[in-house]
């Protein structure tokens, strides 16, 4: 089927409001501002358990920011209270500490706790790099979370 | 035939347009994901090892430095690098931020305890923030209360 200069203009057209729109689509997206770090597993007295750190900004809400920290028990069910800990950490763009929250330890049964903290509304960079803790037995062994992405709020 | 030309690219351009929002979504969904890897811990449980930092030590025989991922809190030097919120980097001790964190908390009674005093606590606690000698104060840093969710599965058995 051959094409007319009409139908290639058409073309060009289309292509180029593809691209535009996927961008707009991206970039919408990519400004939700939500950074999550890798999960790291750990096994603790049997139990096994998954962690990671997580950084929300939100640059529309007077640069808000906060971090938070999850620990969440892999083996279904509940795990006893005050088996799992949570941390939140803030860093800035320099990977220095900036705020730190108060351990968070889960007060009955559960299956997985997040701990939020470190709230903040000012015009940075961000990171999230908590802890979580797990007791094995006779005390609490302490892991560190992956660290998120730097996000700008 | 006009009118057909016009509905034409009209119709290229509408399709062009939502597919381009729909890559981009998706493409953007994408990229926050993760894959799920690394381990963190030895097969014991223990944190997996790491060559303790060999940290400065000041002229009070405190030693300083920064927390770096994955170091144990027992390898964490007296003093850790922190901003105040002046944005002066600075050092607090180690042990007052232990203490007001929690993180002396040792038993499953502890825990539980501090649990249930959470709401007794302030929005947040500062402390100072000094050089690494110690004792000269550059500022404050803050340190505040956590809002912990936790979630219960539900009971499978009948």
């Amino acid at each position: 089927m051959k094409r007319t200069p009409s139908d290639r203009a058409t073309m060009r057209l289309a292509a180029g409001v593809f691209t535009i729109s996927m961008l707009v689509s991206l970039a919408s997206t990519v400004a939700a501002g939500t950074s999550y770090s890798l999960y790291g597993y750990y096994t603790t007295a049997g139990n096994n358990y998954k962690n990671r750190s997580i950084i929300y900004t939100d640059h529309d809400n007077n640069h808000s920011a906060h971090a938070s920290t999850t620990s969440i028990y892999r083996d279904g069910g509940n795990i006893g209270a005050g088996w799992m800990g949570a941390l939140p950490r803030r860093f800035n763009g320099n990977g220095v500490l900036v705020c730190i929250g108060i351990w968070y330890y889960n007060g009955g049964p559960a299956s997985s706790i997040t701990a939020n903290g470190c709230y903040i509304n000012s015009h940075a960079g961000f990171g999230s790099d908590g802890q979580t803790r797990a007791w094995h037995g006779s005390g609490y062994y302490t892991y560190g979370a992956f660290s998120t992405l730097i996000m700008y709020s | 035939m006009k009118i057909i030309s016009v509905i034409k690219v009209v119709g290229v351009v509408g399709v062009a347009a939502v597919a381009g929002l729909t890559v981009g979504s998706t493409v953007g969904a994408a990229a926050r994901s993760y894959s799920e890897a690394g381990v963190s811990a030895t097969a014991d449980g223990k944190p997996a090892p790491v060559i303790a930092p060999d940290y400065p030590t000041n002229e009070s025989g405190q030693t300083y430095g920064r927390i770096d991922q994955g170091v144990w809190p027992e390898h964490e030097p007296d003093l850790i690098l922190v901003a105040a919120g002046n944005g002066r980097e600075g050092y607090v001790a180690k042990a007052t931020l232990d203490e007001i964190t929690g993180a002396n908390v040792s038993t499953l009674e502890e825990a539980i305890a501090w649990q249930e005093q959470s709401d007794t606590r302030a929005d947040r606690v500062l402390i100072p923030v000094f050089e690494n000698d110690g004792s000269t104060f550059l500022g404050s840093f803050e340190i505040t209360k956590t809002i912990g969710e936790q979630l219960v599965a539900p009971d499978t058995e009948d």
